[in-house]
């Protein structure tokens, strides 16, 4: 058995003289903090913690079991049945967001909304998570890139990690946009030497100015500690309003643009495959330098945004990029979609790459993301 | 194939294939530190084993003597309990009291399988369940304070009302 604490026992059986008697009230005895552990191991958060409130032994096994478990989640689910989502958490969830595979053309703007109120996993996560809905373009998991119209959605949740602070920052109207940019800049001008930076940007089409206007601003205000950019423009974009009374009937929330700030202890970077970097040789040479400026911590996780005029369309072959992510970083869960215009920068310092002076938005490219800590 | 012999705490002595007997990393270090010759007569005495265990655990490391190896855990891998095999759910259909004395006998002669398979059993069984559920399956006493419950319940709200 791995590393786990030093044997204890919980039993007080002295004064129980009979042997059955004892295995019967007992479990203890058998059931001891170290196999629990094991036991636990296998519990997701939900059962893990109706677990923690059997009995005090237990809760304190439930504690420790808890303290291991710091990784982001990724899953891709099926239409409605949020249950599995719920049974794949193996944390509490502080983000999620929900990358959904393009609809059927012929789906009303009433009813597609409709079926996002219903469907909205506020209804399962807990009140503290932030989600974030994008409508895209094709979703993509691990090595699979969809970019077909299908039921399923692709899920990432990021659970609480300490001295990390994420915010979600929504324009949701198009008066007074410029108090959002302030809060974005705000949210990312903490200072200090460990302090690691990174902006999700995601827009849709009618936002698509709005977002272009904020990246120049936050580009012009974090020139010196650049931050991991990563994002782009997709068809729909909405926030859960649930935890705004105000919104409780309508937790879905349209918005134009939204920025997800990560700031404390994560270290995070990002590289954009532009337009030029259209073969497989060129994507896998890029991504190859990128993962040497790359330490990897306990925990990671990737992102992929692709204009959807890459993919197929560019490579002749289906999951060329996502393929080559995962031969280099086969530990790092990917999760990402197809978009039409992307946010990105290229945060890592190679003499191959000459485009560090470019703006943070993007045509033709595929951005990736790597956030990792613990 | 040379065999040895084992000893269960009740004096029972079982012949088993060498092989076999050294899925149990416990007997495979004691043959190998005590330099037990594999042709002596020697009996290896396995004092927290009883005999009606002791066969079903050799029953288990027959069957699955051929296994690759388990792979080392990793704490971000999607850890499945659904992935029991229909042997090994069939194997397993005892009574609690044998679950029990199999994960302490699987534990002690450290024998990664089985110890894995039979705690994923005991996971099955808490799954789904609310904590008094749990309690009952188990026969376990609530020994929180009403202090204590009511804190240990705020803590888990989220999960309550699922």
């Amino acid at each position: 058995m791995e590393n786990l604490p030093t044997k204890r026992s919980y039993e007080d059986d002295s004064n129980t003289p009979n042997v059955n008697e004892r295995k019967k009230h007992n479990t203890d005895r058998y059931l001891t903090y170290d196999i629990l552990r094991i036991v636990f191991k296998y519990l997701n958060w939900i059962d893990l913690s109706n677990a923690s409130m059997v009995c005090r032994s237990w809760l304190e096994v439930a504690n420790d079991e808890k303290r291991t478990r710091g990784g982001p989640v990724c899953l891709i689910n099926w239409g409605k049945k949020y249950l599995k989502v719920i049974e794949k958490l193996r944390n509490k969830p502080t983000l999620g967001l929900v990358f959904k595979a393009p609809h059927k053309r012929n789906v009303r703007q009433e009813l597609y909304l409709l079926c996002l109120y219903q469907d909205c996993l506020c209804q399962i996560l807990p009140q503290s998570c932030e989600i974030v809905t994008l409508g895209t373009c094709g979703i993509l998991i691990e090595n699979a890139e969809m970019e077909t119209i299908l039921e399923e959605r692709v899920c990432a949740f990021l659970p609480e990690i300490p001295n990390v602070t994420i915010k979600v920052i929504a324009i949701v109207s198009k008066e007074d946009f410029a108090q959002y940019y302030e809060q974005m800049r705000l949210a990312l001008a903490k200072h200090g030497t460990n302090i690691s930076k990174c902006l999700l940007l995601f827009c849709n089409q009618a936002g698509r100015a709005l977002a272009r206007e904020a990246a120049g601003v936050l580009q012009l205000c974090n020139a010196t500690v650049r931050p991991a950019v990563w994002g782009g423009v997709v068809k729909d974009l909405y926030v859960c309003n649930s935890k705004n009374p105000t919104h409780d009937e309508k937790c879905v929330t349209f918005a134009y643009c939204i920025g997800i700030t990560i700031v404390g202890a994560v270290d995070s970077w990002s590289i954009v495959m532009d337009d030029d970097c259209n073969t497989k040789e060129l994507v896998e040479q890029k991504l190859e330098s990128f993962k040497n400026h790359i330490s990897l911590r306990k925990h990671s996780m990737g992102f992929m945004f692709a204009c959807c005029e890459r993919g197929t369309n560019m490579f002749n072959e289906r999951d060329v990029e996502t393929t080559i992510f995962k031969k280099l970083f086969p530990e790092v869960p990917l999760v990402g979609c197809f978009g039409d215009g992307e946010f990105g920068e290229t945060t890592i310092q190679s003499t191959n790459f000459n485009d560090t002076k470019e703006y943070w938005y993007h045509e033709r490219s595929t951005v990736f993301l790597i956030i990792t800590y613990g | 194939m040379p065999n040895i012999k084992l000893q269960s705490s009740d004096g029972e002595v079982f012949e088993v294939d060498v092989d076999i007997a050294k899925c149990s990393v416990t007997i495979k270090t004691m043959l190998e530190d005590l330099g037990m010759d594999e042709d002596e007569e020697e009996v290896v005495p396995l004092p927290n084993v009883n005999s009606a265990i002791l066969r079903k655990v050799i029953q288990w490391a027959t069957y699955h003597k051929d296994d690759p190896p388990p792979p080392e855990d990793d704490e971000n891998k999607d850890k499945r309990t659904d992935d029991i095999s229909s042997w090994d759910a069939d194997f397993l259909k005892v009574d609690q009291g044998t679950l029990y004395e199999l994960i302490l006998a699987a534990n002690y002669l450290d024998i990664k399988g089985l110890l894995e398979v039979t705690c994923k059993t005991v996971a099955n069984m808490i799954k789904g369940k609310t904590p008094e559920e749990v309690r009952k399956t188990f026969n376990i006493k609530n020994d929180f304070s009403p202090s204590e419950e009511e804190q240990v319940r705020k803590e888990n709200e989220w999960c309550e009302e699922k």
